[in-house]
């Protein structure tokens, strides 16, 4: 909402420069977002008598001036415009003035321009004559600005166009307008605000409402069928119109707030609503075919064409204006092109009602068309404000000479009355913990146009609701008003705060969030967030509910911007992608991230959930691509591959204390060259595996990409608050044996060492595999699995122990896998 | 053979006093006495035949002693040169190897920031679902159907409902969390739930289609705005700097009444005494609409509630000035962190 200053102060004097009451007001709740200074100031640009306009000797298009400006001299002036000529006074900018000029390669925007003594095509010119767009105070620039022919030689023109009724330069600040503060719409509304924070009387214009009925009900009739959706419809006549341009300063004041005049009978509806909130509509009475407006809600779906020149489809349940033979506007959006006020009309009915306002909003969403006035309809205007609004465009439009008014006023529906509501003062402490005397409320409320009255309990005050704060229904309602008026931070802030008398268990969802980023940190990934929205395509591509357990289609919203953004990720895998892609476009090979982050299915059997019907749950993924390390003077790394990943997976789950095992293959997909299914008490947790090469490439990573995702939900659900018992390390040697033993090139690895680790009995501590050899020295088709064995007790062990065990993993491996030790 | 003698003995005093702190000094010394061919010891042994047959088995010794003399001094020199500065066994001025490591997200990074602050003043950390209904995103936070308010957040659905509850969408903000906190814990509650929210915005350089936010809520008897403003103000002071400029001003939100917004002061280093006000927070007392929908008399207690926005204070601390970069996820972004 953009508020003139100049404007405002007809409403309440200002005395602070526009910063201070920009803050005054944001700190009581209307938001100044920016403060303008439009136009420039003028200093430097006077009155000036055309002595002599002859043609410019080098120009055709020029015109060569005298211009007498109270010097000694008169000024020699190149002019460009086609009306100069002798005997006019004019606007000079003289030399050293800094006047605001229109932007030509930036319309509708100014820039500073700072006049100097110049040579125009041979000839000096020592100022310029102005036009008025050069002097802030019109768009014409087809010629230059002239003055009242009294104006005095040498006075500053600002002082001539003031004293003319043309305000010379304005600021305008833009305030933030909340959706409670329906009565802040208007410069009278914003000007009580200011009345009531500085202590000033407040100047609002009281028209007299010309009685009802009277000859205005001779010209037309006005019936409300639906007075559920127009409880009361006000209107006035005014014949004998003569459509002209509205007055300079009401059409810099609407310039100045960001309208475009039109004429006078649109810029005075505009004004008024501008000025007191009540949106107001203009019609040719000339143009209803019936001499009637009927109010009523449309029936049917209906073909409309609105002012803007739009046809509308206008749904069924809107409020729509009729004039016994077709409709004419849209109730509280948009009038009718059949109905326009137009140059060659000559009666007008205007028209001031007040719309329901949830209607007003359905109507606005469904036709996806707001207006300045179903913005101020939806959040409600003044519910008395109608007739006055009437009256006071019925006023200018006599004022300004556009027309006669035809007596009286059409009123239909009962006026509002104000509600009251009760304020218990001890309810203010109770908030905002300060207690607050009875006539200080009293003072800041009836300052904003509430009306105070005292009740049998000295404790409990009455307030009557003004009619244009149709937010203001309850008590918390009033403290905050109280609140806001006094300055939130006059309230005391505490000496001590209470704190709770226990301090919280951390959760597992922390302490897990922990763990995992300290692994995952210092094993060299780096975090990502990604957009959990990709294209309904991807979602399907990537799904893969074999691997992750997230059953269900993809959930799809239903009004996303664009189609790269309608759907909820059902895994992270296709969010990284992108990300590899996006790196590895920019020249980075060193690719190791992971992301944590909801993924979503639709899946009706699922009600666990908060919304019954969708599976929601958070999921961890690791992606790697390209070397182990940066490279280094002696070192050339090798590519971080599926085991790295796969010991990142194995690293989590140790340091989380979970015990996961991996399966021997994985469903297939086509996403994937390889991996394997991660388990976790017997259920599947995720999976590790390494993309189809296909896949990488297309998202222009040329190394192996690996990656695994978890439903960290899950795990985090199977983990347990026990603490880390200490096992005292032992005391006694460990053993350590190798051995070496030929298989098939087929058989698993994992499963040699799983059969190792069974076979070893009691004294066994660990195994890992240390060598896997194909080649020489190997028969064909078979492979050698080097695996070093740990034997261990509380005491110390001897060589026959160890090697009864050791015989018996050989054993074990020759039975399970026809293993041969090799030699 | 005294001659012989003689020269013995002026040999041992010359190698025991001969200046060999230099590298090349041990190196002339070596070739002047050890020298295969032109040493003076071996020149010393090549005259064996003038001692005396009798004498040449002693002479052979004090000639060997001489020569192990001389030896022990050029290891000795070695030895020093060695252990001198600069003269290392290996180059020590290659660059080290750096273990790679990652990092966490500047969003995380923030998020934890902002967390524990407020877990220092007892609140605890809860979370809630990204998939809400409409009651708990809008009905029971006071949002009226049909009103202007829900325009304050354009709301991405997953199916809209005509009854304005039960339809399924994006949060558009933490606050249902506050609802589904208060309808399982009674007062007094004090909770912080940090969390991903959606807008059904265009992305541009500073909006995104959907952002992270940290709610606050604190339910309990005498809470009043002055606790509000206090926590706040408290929470301003420790993200940014004891001395921020912060100012609490009116606002509206429909769960909260008295509604309030935080700004804090930016200043241009460019421009003395220029700079600008930032919202960095929105927040209020809970309105008593929202703790009758959770069954909690408002005359009885009441609260407070915030909630932040994390990409906005992440971008305020890292002078970052597009929020895409966040979601980029460049390597050379994120290795800054």
């Amino acid at each position: 909402m953009k508020i003139s200053l100049d404007w405002l102060s007809e409403h309440v004097e200002v005395n602070s420069d526009p910063s201070a009451l920009a803050d005054l007001l944001t700190m009581a709740g209307l938001e100044v977002e920016s403060v303008e200074r439009i136009g420039g100031t003028l200093d430097g640009v006077v009155v000036g008598s055309v002595i002599e306009a002859g043609r410019h000797p080098n120009a055709d298009r020029l015109s060569l001036c005298k211009v007498d400006v109270g010097n000694p001299e008169p000024l020699q002036i190149v002019c460009g415009a086609p009306n100069v000529s002798a005997g006019q006074k004019v606007a000079v900018a003289t030399i050293g003035s800094t006047i605001t000029v229109p932007d030509q390669k930036q319309p509708g925007r100014a820039v500073a321009l700072k006049i100097k003594r110049s040579k125009i095509r041979g000839e000096y010119s020592e100022g310029m004559i102005c036009a008025e767009d050069e002097l802030g105070v019109g768009e014409d620039h087809d010629g230059i600005l002239v003055l009242q022919a009294d104006a005095p030689v040498g006075a500053p023109v600002r002082d001539v166009l003031v004293q003319s009724g043309q305000p010379v330069g304005d600021v305008v600040l833009d305030i933030a307008i909340t959706p409670n503060r329906p009565d802040a719409t208007s410069h009278v509304g914003v000007a009580r605000d200011v009345a009531a924070l500085t202590k000033a009387e407040l100047r609002t214009p009281q028209p007299v409402p010309p009685s009802q009925a009277g000859s205005v009900e001779e010209r037309v009739s006005v019936v409300v069928e639906a007075p559920n959706g127009c409880p009361r419809f006000a209107a006035m006549v005014v014949e004998g119109v003569n459509v002209v341009e509205s007055p300079k300063w009401m059409q810099a004041r609407l310039r100045a707030v960001g309208l475009r005049p039109r004429n006078n009978v649109v810029d005075i509806t505009n004004y008024v609503m501008l000025e007191l909130g009540q949106p107001l509509h203009a019609y040719d009475l000339d143009k209803l075919v019936g001499e009637q407006i009927v109010v009523r809600e449309s029936k049917s779906e209906t073909r409309f064409v609105t002012l803007d020149e739009k046809e509308r489809t206008v749904p069924v349940g809107t409020m729509m204006v009729w004039d016994g033979e077709r409709e004419i506007g849209i109730g509280g959006v948009m009038g009718g092109m059949n109905t326009e006020v137009s140059d060659d009309t000559t009666r007008v009915l205007v028209e001031g009602a007040y719309w329901n306002p949830a209607m007003i909003r359905r109507t606005s969403k469904q036709l996806g068309l707001q207006t300045d006035a179903s913005y101020r309809f939806e959040r409600g205007v003044d519910s008395a404000g109608q007739a006055r609004a009437v009256a006071r465009a019925g006023e200018l439009i006599a004022e300004t000479g556009g027309g006669v008014l035809v007596d009286g006023m059409i009123h239909v529906g009962e006026p509002d009355t104000r509600r009251t509501v009760t304020l218990r003062l001890s309810q203010i402490e109770r908030h905002l913990g300060l207690a607050l005397p009875h006539n200080e409320v009293s003072e800041l409320l009836t300052a904003i146009g509430f009306g105070i009255s005292v009740t049998d309990d000295p404790g409990v005050i009455a307030c009557a609701v003004p009619t244009f704060r149709p937010d203001v229904e309850r008590e918390i309602d009033i403290i905050e008003e109280v609140a806001r008026l006094r300055g939130y931070a006059s309230f005391p802030m505490p000496e001590a705060t209470r704190v709770p008398n226990f301090a919280p268990e951390e959760r597992l969802e922390d302490q897990t969030m922990d763990a995992l980023h300290s692994v995952l940190v210092g094993a060299g990934y780096r975090e990502i967030f990604t957009n959990s929205l990709i294209s309904e395509d991807t979602a399907g591509r990537f799904q893969a509910s074999e691997l992750t357990g997230l059953l269900g289609k993809p959930v799809v919203t239903v009004n996303a911007i664009t189609s790269e953004m309608t759907t909820l990720r059902p895994s992270l895998l296709a969010g990284a992608l992108p990300v590899l892609q996006f790196n590895a476009n920019r020249g980075q090979d060193l690719l190791r991230f992971f992301e944590t982050g909801n993924v979503f299915a639709t899946n009706p059997q699922d009600t666990s959930g908060a919304v019954a019907g969708y599976s929601e749950r958070t999921d961890l993924l690791l992606v790697a691509a390209g070397p182990k390390r940066r490279r280094s003077f002696d070192d050339a790394p090798d590519n971080y591959d599926y085991y790295d990943v796969k010991g990142a997976v194995q690293s989590i789950a140790r340091k989380l204390r979970i015990d996961i095992a991996f399966s021997d293959t994985l469903p297939d997909t086509k996403l994937f060259e390889a991996g394997q299914m991660i388990v976790l008490d017997g259920n599947n947790v995720g999976f590790v595996g390494q993309l189809s090469a296909e896949i990488a490439n297309e998202f222009g990573v040329n190394a192996p990409v690996n990656c695994a995702e978890l439903d960290l939900s899950a795990i985090i659900a199977s983990r347990s608050r026990e603490r880390v018992q200490y096992q005292a390390t032992s005391r006694h040697p460990v053993v350590e044996r190798d051995l070496a033993v030929v298989v098939s090139k087929e058989t698993s690895a994992g499963h040699l060492l799983k059969t190792t680790l069974n076979a070893g009995g009691k004294l066994m501590r660990g195994a890992e595999i240390f060598d896997v050899y194909e080649g020489k020295g190997i028969p064909s088709g078979q492979k050698s699995v080097a695996i070093s064995m740990r034997f261990g007790s509380d005491r110390t062990l001897t060589d026959g122990e160890v090697d009864a065990a050791v015989a018996n993993v050989v054993s074990a491996l020759q039975k399970r896998h026809a293993g041969e030790l090799r030699a | 053979m005294a001659e012989i003698d003689d020269v013995v003995r002026e040999l041992r005093t010359e190698i025991e006093s001969a200046d060999i702190g230099s590298p090349d000094a041990a190196e002339t010394f070596r070739i002047k006495y050890l020298g295969q061919k032109r040493g003076l010891i071996n020149d010393l042994m090549k005259r064996i035949p003038e001692v005396a047959p009798g004498q040449r088995r002693d002479f052979g010794q004090s000639v060997n002693a001489l020569k192990k003399l001389a030896e022990s001094r050029v290891a000795a020199a070695k030895k020093a040169a060695e252990a001198a500065p600069g003269a290392a066994k290996f180059d020590v001025t290659l660059p080290g190897r750096e273990p790679l490591v990652g990092s966490l997200h500047p969003i995380t990074q923030t998020r934890n920031a902002i967390l524990r602050i407020f877990e220092r003043y007892g609140f605890h950390v809860a979370e809630g679902p990204e998939l809400e209904d409409e009651w708990h995103n809008f009905t029971a936070l006071n949002f009226p159907s049909n009103h202007p308010a829900r325009d304050m957040q354009d709301t991405l659905f997953v199916s809209p409902s005509d009854d304005g509850d039960s339809g399924v969408l994006l949060r558009t903000h933490t606050s249902p969390a506050q609802i589904r906190i208060l309808k399982n814990q009674p007062p007094p509650v004090r909770v912080v739930v940090p969390g991903r929210v959606y807008r059904n915005e265009a992305i541009t350089y500073k909006s995104y289609c959907l952002f992270h936010q940290v709610e606050g809520l604190y339910v309990d008897t005498q809470v009043t705005l002055g606790d509000l403003h206090y926590i706040l103000r408290t929470f301003s002071r420790a993200i940014f700097g004891s001395d921020v400029r912060m100012r609490f001003r009116p606002n509206y939100f429909p769960f909260t009444e008295p509604s309030a917004e935080v700004d804090i002061w930016f200043a241009n280093p460019d421009h003395p005494g220029g700079g600008r006000w930032l919202e960095i927070l929105g927040c209020g007392m809970v309105d008593p609409n929202v703790l009758r929908a959770v069954d909690i008399d408002p005359e009885v207690y009441s609260g407070y509630a915030f909630g932040m926005g994390i990409e906005r204070i992440a971008m305020l601390r890292y002078g970052i000035d597009d929020i895409r970069v966040l979601y980029e996820n460049d390597v050379r972004f994120l290795d800054q962190f």
